[in-house]
Formats: structure tokens, sequence, C-alpha cells
């Protein structure tokens, strides 16, 4: 309600860039703003989320080798034979049908985590899928995901005043015809677009026009217009720089076809390869609930599960390879998720019923390889269902602190509790951003929203012309904070905000010939 | 006034259009007229009329139904489905002024099944056609029917739930989505309404029911049902049902689970909220709570789930007429698409079956591409639009779908898929228009056909100004244009003018936010 009633206020006139220089949004293709700064975003690392959708069987997709009969026994049919399965290490090995990560594994670009749940599991798909989407305890309800939560708090006030100069591209997309919960910000607005073909896309929407018309004077027809002039909006701003970016970009892979799950990450290799700033993409694959016929009757290695575990498998490994030749490898980390593993005991209609815990998959080269956890216990279960090894929010506030280099306070406030991180990427954030980068970073603002003093910390390597200035949403100037010569070492330079409006603002560090920007946002 | 009063305001083409939209997807501008002349209380009668069953699909291929004809196994699973789809989309579109078609989308939803998970088109046909005949009377009877329909068996795998080997899948089901719904989680495994002991203790009352592949029909196995007592907990008062033995065990036992479930009042609110989500709005506030929803569920209880009595009252109200609910949704895919053709004073449609199957193969086919797969509900819950909080609705709207209603509908106008998704020529559809010569005339004339609420004086003046006219020419300009066309309809050169102007005028209007509520 609260953002509906702020876009009421703000719609028309001055919002921004629909009539920036007069102009419908439709003629804002290289943004004026981008010219200004010639800004790069602080970090150009992209999470790829698959989702695997009706509840992933864990312990025959990664099979504990250690407990075997204990496995087996319970799964007559079911259970993969031994010598079938793809060893990894003494204890673990994989479903017959994953060769391609078995490949990627012994090439070190595997993270397994074990024994993936939360306390008291709920064993409805639509529960347990709006848990781990939303990142909340079981018992609670939360309208608004988890990355929603986090990029939100990177990019404040969005979909207001976006795309910008710091980041002109969807700041996250699902490749469906839908946005679902994992996206949805503080606000329970999408933060990413849904796309399903970039070239469609923008043939579609050429001919909508951005309408500033007057709203009608009820309430929920009114909301209900600029809801949907919302979305034409959104389609307009990203339709342009999304078609460029798949333009410049050819998959040097070839993908399997007859794959929803490849034809997905086809895209989405395009689209990283060819420059956007996205930082989170969503990608699904559905038909895990395999109650029935999760095998062929007379052979347990082929059947519906295995079909879907070759299929991601041959998906992944492909988008891993296309990535790696586009030179786009070192920047992009994958992990899998499911809203819950299955039973360890087989029904008897050669499948599975909804159960517990399972395996995470984390994939790339920054991952730090390995099997976290052990291989579940089989010989203590609770009602025949594996017990938590892991909290899944364990993972993610991992992700979130290693890969996106968060503060362990916005890993706090994103995932509403403090969680033991394990270590999914190799190196920590800061590591890796020094190595990828230059001779110099610049954090991200402190605190973020702020009413007082802003603090920016910066630190260069050797001896450098630094110049901060601060700019409002539009690309005015507001003033320049530092504009002198620094000697290597960190600094904080106060900034007091007490004298200007409330809105977003953006912090630009120029170093030498390179520029990087923090964005925050100052409230009265 | 209660909320739930008969209307007794203004009677006019808005109220009319309005109260069509809603329960049939629409009307053409003639059948609204009839509506306005008739009244509300004789167009609630025509609209709960009592109809026969329409006449099953058929093969094109053959020209005789598959359904009651012979059946070819080949061509169950992948073209059977494809003539029910079509032939439903066709009923959508074709069918008089009725809720037959959108009261059995609701059921369709709400008894969610998708087709190519059930894998076998007669049984789901059988369900389709038990909703269509049914949506109207006892709620408890269609949830007897459900529980052991084929169809249903097959989709929550209560073919599979047997004595010893329980499948709790539609036992779950039943409580959480069908009935009574799951109310908040006061402790775990408890969610107010039932626990998961009644979801285990549902599934071995359900135990043995199997549906043939053969046949499509459903038998009970008495070998394959639990006999031992099935105790439920205190959210049920602790019922204890007995287990029981021989043919009749299984019916019998279905028969105390459904007392004993209709025996909470939750169970009437819990449907009556989603008719109210379906036909009239999202939001239930705590006077819809007390005003709308508990005296409907009252009445249901009290008249033994019967739907008809109450659904009239909803959709006769003077709530379902307030400036607040006009607008209020946004068009699902069927109200997008079987709308506009509804709204089309003439639309012509293929009668040679082969052609009529692909007029209406293709609009089921955009149906689908817009995320409403005719009886393929994404999953159990049906389509989120309807219960997904907050958006509700909105979800129907994306970054994707919109941009491809706009392809449907500039498709339409631009006669693109003509042939197969019929064709709005916007020059016959103004010439119905009387005056048409006076833009304003005609643009207010548009909009009443089409949209739910008016465009305002600054909207009016814009549409004909900048879009019609293309923001140069004088008012009169279009009027002559127009006088010129009617003095000599024949002049395929003054047609031809007109059709571009007033193409790309529809394309316009049909891209508007505005169009997308109703």
């Amino acid at each position: 309600m609260k953002r509906r009633e702020f876009l009421v206020r703000t719609s028309g006139a001055v919002s921004i860039p629909i009539l920036l220089n007069g102009l419908p949004l439709k003629a804002f293709d290289g943004p004026v703003l981008h010219q200004l700064f010639g800004v790069d975003v602080p970090t150009d690392r992209v999470l790829v989320l698959i989702q695997l959708n009706g509840g992933n069987d864990g312990l025959n997709t990664v099979i504990p080798l250690d407990q075997y009969s204990l496995y087996a026994t319970p799964r007559p049919n079911v259970a993969i034979p031994e010598t079938k399965a793809l060893k990894l290490t003494d204890t673990t090995a994989l479903h017959p049908s994953m060769t391609g990560i078995q490949t990627l594994w012994n090439e070190k670009k595997v993270s397994i985590v074990q024994g993936v749940t939360y306390p008291n599991p709920n064993l409805s798909h639509f529960r347990s899928t709006d848990i781990m989407m939303s990142a909340s305890d079981s018992n609670v309800n939360v309208t608004s995901g988890w990355l929603g939560r986090y990029l939100n708090g990177v990019f404040p006030n969005y979909p207001e005043g976006y795309p910008n100069a710091s980041m002109p591209d969807p700041i996250a997309i699902q490749m469906s015809a839908v946005v679902t919960m994992t996206l949805l910000g503080l606000n329970q607005q999408g933060m990413g677009i849904a796309l399903q073909d970039p070239e469609s896309f923008y043939n579609l929407v050429n001919g909508t026009t951005a309408s500033t018309d007057e709203l009608p004077s009820a309430l929920h027809a009114r909301e209900n217009v600029l809801f949907v002039r919302e979305v034409q909006m959104k389609s307009l701003q990203y339709s342009t720089v999304i078609k460029e970016a798949a333009d410049k970009a050819t998959n040097l892979e070839t993908y399997p076809t007859g794959n929803r799950l490849a034809d997905q990450l086809k895209i989405v290799a395009r689209l990283i390869a060819g420059g956007l700033k996205t930082r989170v993409y969503l990608v699904q694959l559905g038909g895990f609930d395999t109650h029935s016929s999760q095998v062929d009757q007379a052979d347990p290695t082929i059947g519906s599960h295995a079909v879907l575990l070759g299929q991601v498998s041959s998906a992944v490994t492909a988008f891993q390879r296309d990535i790696e030749k586009l030179g786009a490898a070192n920047r992009v980390v994958s992990m899998t998720f499911s809203e819950f593993g299955r039973r360890v005991s087989a029904n008897l209609s050669l499948g599975t019923d909804h159960g517990t815990a399972a395996p995470m998959f984390v994939f790339g080269i920054p991952v730090q390889d390995g099997i976290i956890g052990t291989t579940p216990n089989l010989r203590d279960l609770d009602k025949d269902n594996l017990k938590m090894q892991f909290d899944f929010r364990q993972v993610y506030a991992s992700v979130l602190e290693q890969w996106f280099g968060a503060d362990p306070t916005v890993i706090r406030e994103v995932l509403f509790d403090e969680f033991t991180t394990v270590r999914v990427i190799r190196q920590s954030a800061t590591d890796v951003q020094d190595e990828i980068a230059s001779t110099f970073s610049f954090s991200a603002v402190a605190p973020n929203p702020v009413r007082g003093d802003a603090n920016f910390k910066y630190s260069v390597q050797t001896t450098e012309n630094v110049q901060l200035t601060v700019f409002d949403n539009l690309g005015f100037h507001v003033a320049t904070v530092v504009n002198q010569e620094r000697t290597a070492g960190m600094y904080t330079v106060p900034f007091g905000t007490s004298n200007l409006p409330s809105g977003t603002y953006l912090a630009q560090l120029k170093v030498g010939n390179e520029r990087r920007t923090q964005t925050f946002v100052v409230v009265r | 006034m209660g909320l739930l009063t008969t209307y007794g305001g203004p009677w006019t083409r808005r109220e009319a259009s309005h109260f069509l939209r809603r329960t049939c997807f629409g009307a053409t501008p003639t059948q609204v007229q009839k509506a306005v002349n008739d009244g509300l209380n004789a167009t609630v009668a025509t609209l709960f009329a009592t109809r026969e069953a329409p006449p099953p699909p058929v093969d094109p291929d053959t020209g005789v139904s598959f359904i009651t004809g012979p059946f070819d196994p080949l061509k169950n699973n992948g073209l059977y489905q494809r003539y029910i789809k079509a032939w439903w989309a066709d009923l959508m579109v074709a069918d008089p002024i009725s809720i037959r078609e959108k009261l059995t989308l609701f059921w369709s939803n709400h008894f969610s099944t998708e087709m190519q998970v059930v894998q076998d088109s007669r049984m789901s046909f059988t369900l389709l056609a038990y909703l269509r005949a049914n949506g109207l009377k006892g709620f408890k009877d269609m949830v007897r029917f459900v529980t052991i329909d084929a169809a249903m068996l097959r989709y929550l795998n209560g073919d599979t739930n047997t004595k010893g080997s329980p499948n709790e899948n539609y036992a779950r089901e039943l409580q959480e989505l069908f009935t009574i719904g799951k109310g908040p989680e006061a402790a775990p495994g408890d969610y107010t309404f039932y626990t998961e002991q009644d979801v285990q203790a549902a599934a071995k009352v359900l135990t043995g029911w199997r549906p043939s592949r053969q046949t499509g029909l459903v038998a009970f196995s008495p070998q394959q049902h639990d006999t031992t007592s099935k105790q439920f907990s205190a959210r049920y008062q602790s019922k204890l049902i007995q287990g029981k033995t021989g043919p009749n065990a299984g019916l019998d036992e279905l028969n105390e689970l459904l007392d004993m479930i209709f025996a909470q009042a939750e169970v009437s609110r819990f449907i009556v909220r989603k008719l109210y989500r379906w036909f009239v709005n999202s939001e239930l506030t705590a006077e819809i709570e007390a005003g709308v929803i508990e005296p409907l569920a009252q009445t249901l209880r009290q008249n033994g789930f019967v739907i008809e009595p109450i659904l009239k009252t909803l959709l006769a109200s003077e709530h379902m007429f307030t400036a607040e609910i006009i607008g209020a949704q946004l068009r699902s895919p069927a109200d997008f698409i079987v709308g506009i053709l509804r709204n089309m004073p003439i639309l012509v449609v293929p009668t040679e079956l082969t052609a009529r199957f692909n007029f209406f193969n293709t609009l089921q086919t955009s149906l689908a591409a817009q995320q409403m797969d005719l009886n393929e509900p994404p999953n159990v819950a049906g389509w989120a639009a309807y219960y997904q909080t907050p958006d509700f609705y909105r979800v129907w709207l994306t970054t994707v779908t919109l941009p491809t209603r706009n392809g449907y509908s500039d498709g339409l106008v631009a006669g693109s898929r003509q042939g197969r998704n019929g064709i709005l020529s916007t020059v016959d559809f103004v010439l119905t228009i009387t005056s048409a010569e006076d833009p304003y005339v005609m643009v207010d004339e548009i909009n009443a056909t089409f949209f739910a609420l008016p465009f305002s004086e600054d909207q009016r003046e814009r549409l004909v100004k900048d879009i019609l006219q293309g923001g140069t020419a004088p008012d009169y300009e279009w009027t002559t244009q127009w006088q010129a066309f009617v003095a000599e309809p024949t002049n395929q050169g003054n047609r031809n003018a007109l059709k571009v102007k007033l193409d790309a005028f529809f394309k316009y209007l049909f891209r508007m936010a505005e169009y997308q509520l109703f």
C-alpha cells in the first residue's frame, strides 16, 4: 500500500526518466546520464539461481555410498545401484545421468552442501517454496524474497528512479513469464523483470507509449492503472538494452536441445557476455514432484528423475563451458535450490513422497569446491525424514557474504537473523575484487539510508589523484568531497547530508581514469 | 443498507456491461442494450437459466465425438486434449448470456487438475463436464464427486493410495485447497483448521480407489482399503472414523469424512472467499468479511451448500456495483481474449470443422502464451492470480505477458490472424455507431463497448486530437472524412484511408493500461 500511495504522488511530472528532456522514455535509449557518468557498477558479479520445482529427491541425486544398504533397503526398485553411481569421493556419488556435473567436479568447480532444510520443515509445496524464496522461518509468512530484499538494499527506492546512470539495466531477470517471490523487494515490488526471449520482447513492446494520463479516482482502479503502467514502463525501459546485450554476444557452446533449462541458460549466457549489469538471473526447471514413476520399473537409473537430472547436468555444463569461452566465467556463480527433498523410503508407485533435507549445488570457477557436511545420517531419521545439517539461510548468507561482499549487518537484515556461514566461494569477495579490478576500492556507503553523516570509504594501492563527487539522481552535481592526491592506504571521509533533500544520490570515486559509483539514500 | 442488498441504483450500459464482463466475459453492444432494457433481475435470471449440456467435442478428422463415439488411444493424450481445449474456448466465445463458462473456469481452477499430468482426455473431459453441469449446485456433492473422480485420483496420486502405503497428496489438498483452507500454523503441523494428523488420517480413509486406464472408470477395491480406525485431531472435535470393510467401506468412510469437514463453519467461508475473489475483488477487508463473506457463508451452511442462491445474491448486490469494485480487477487472459471477441458486434467464426478447430486452437494457444492454458493451471493450487497475496490479479501482467497481450490485440486489429483468430474490422465496427462523424461520440461508444471505466475529459480530448488525428488536424477533418466514406461506402480508397487511421487507433486503445481493468 505504501508504495502505491507513493507512486500516486510522483507519477506524472517529475518522476524522472519518463519525461527527461521532454522525451518519452522510448527515445531514452543511450541514457544521457550514463554518458555523463561513464560509470561502472561497483561489482560485476552475477548469481544464477536454478530452481528445481517440485522437491528434488536429494538421496538419488547425491548418493551416500558409505551407508549404501541403509539407503537402498527402504527404496527397493528406486535406489540407484552402487555400481552405476558416479563416484565423487569414497562416501559420495552422483546420479548416473549427471556426467557433466561429475566433469565439473573433477575440474574443481562444484560445491555440494549436504542436508539443507530448515527447522520444522513444511511439506506443502506452496508453503515450503515460499519459505525457501522468502528466507523466513517455517511459521512466519513473509511476502518479499531474500534476493529481492538484498537487491532493494543495494538499489534503494526501486523502481522509482530506475534505470539510471549506475544501473541502466534490469537489476534481476527471471527467465519465465512471471517474477516469483525470490525477487520481490521490500515493498513486494519485483526487483527483476520477467523475460523469455530478447527479440520478441523488443518487437512486442515496440508500439507501447508511456502514458501520463490522469488516473481513475476509485482506489483499486487507480492502483491497477498505476501497476499496468509500471509494467509498461519497465518493458519500455529495458527492451532495448536487453536486445542490445543479446545482439552483442553469440553463444560459443552448443547447448542440448529439448531441454528447457538449457534454453533459459543459453539466453542468460548471452546477456551476461553482452554486458548487462544485471546481478541475478533466475531460471527454473519443473517436474521434480516424483510421487510416481520416478524411475523405470526395470531400471532405476532411467525414468523421469534421470531425465530431469540429466537435463540439469547437461544444461549447467553447457552454460559453464559457454561463459568460460565467452570470458565471463570468473564473475558468474550458479546455485540450485528446491522446496524440499524427499522421504527416505520409496512409496509403492516407484516414487518418493515429500521430504525434508536435500543437497544444494553451487557451480563456477570462483566456487570453493568440495562437499560441505557429511552424507545424511540414515540411522538418525525424523519420521523417515532426513535431519537438517545446514539451514538454507546459512547457504544464502554465505553467498551474500562471499560472492556479493555484503556486510554482516546487511545479511542479518536480509535474512532476519544471524546465520553461520560456510565456505562456498574460494576467496573473500574483497580479495577477488582487488584481483579483478585494479588499484583501488570503494566500499558501500554506510550508513545507508543516511540521516546525518554518510561515510565514504575507499582505498588506493599507490599514490593517485582521487576525486570523490556526489550527484543527485538526475545527474546534477551536489558536492565535491575529495579532489587531491592520496598516498597508498585506506581512507574514510564523512559527508554531511543534513542539508540535502531526501532522495537517492550517487557518490562517484574517480581514481586516475577509472571510476566507480556507490548509491545511497538520504532520508529526512 | 447492507452490502448484499439487491442493487437498486442506475442501470445503464455502464452497469450492465460491468455486470456482464464479470459474469460471462462480456457481451456485444446489442446484448448489453437488451440487458439494459430487461433490467437487472431479468438479466440475472437469463444468466442463471438452466441449460442443456453442450454437445461433446468432436474429432474434426471424423466429425464424430471421441467421448460418445469411437475412441482412438493414439490420439488420447495429444490431439484429444487439444480438441477439448479448443471446444471449451469455442463455448466461452460463442455462449449466449450465461454464467456457465466463467463458473466452469472457476471450478476447473478450484479443483485444479492438469490435463497433461492426468494424461487421459476422457477422464479430464468427464471431470470438466461434471463441473460444467453442477457448478451452481451443491458444493459438498462436488467435493464428493471430485474426490473419487478418475482424473483427480490420477492427478493427486489417489490411485496409488493404498492400505499400508498411504499417499497423502490428495488428503492434504482436499483440506488445504479444496474445502477448509490452511490457517496460520498454530503449532508445528497444526494449521488452525486441520493438522498433519488429519492429513494422515484422511489419507487412510481415502485408500482403495482405482481408476481404470482402459475404461476411464473408477472402482473401489476393498482389499486396498485401510480398515483400521482413523483418529482425527481436536481441530475436528477428535472425530474417530471407524474402519470399515466390504464393498461400501470406501464410500461410507468418505461420507463420514466429508460430514466431518463440512461440519466446520470455516468451509463455507473458504469457498465464499474464493468465489468473491473470482467474481468481485481480491481485497478482503474487515468490512467485506463481516458484510459479505460471513452472511453468504451462513446462507450457504443453512441451505446445504448450494451455490446458486449465494452467487446470485453476491453478483446482484449493491456492493458489486460500487465505484470501488468497477475496475478493481485486472483481466485474466480469458477475460482479455474472450472479452474482446465477445464485445465485437460481428464475429465471424468458421463453421467447417477443421477450420473451426484451428480458429479456437489458435485462440487457446494465445491463452496459454498469456499463462492461462485451459485445464492446465500451473499446479494444484490453481492460478496464482486468485490466491497469491499481495499481488493477486497483478500476477497476470509481467514484462513478458503484457507485451504478449499487446501483440495479440495488434494482431486482431491488423487482421494478421484473419481466418484463424477472428478479426476486428475497425471500419465495420465504427459503422455500427450512430453519429460516428462526431469523433467524441465515436470515442465514447468505443469506450462503452470495450472499457470498464469512462475516459476522463482530458483523455477523450487527447485520444481524438493526438491519437486519432495525429495531433495536427482539426476535428472537422474526421467528420469530413467519415461523411465522405458513408456517402460512398463502396469507394475502396476512402475506406482504406479510414482503416489505416482506425487500426492504429484501436491498437493504441487496446494497449492502454486502462484496457486491462475490468
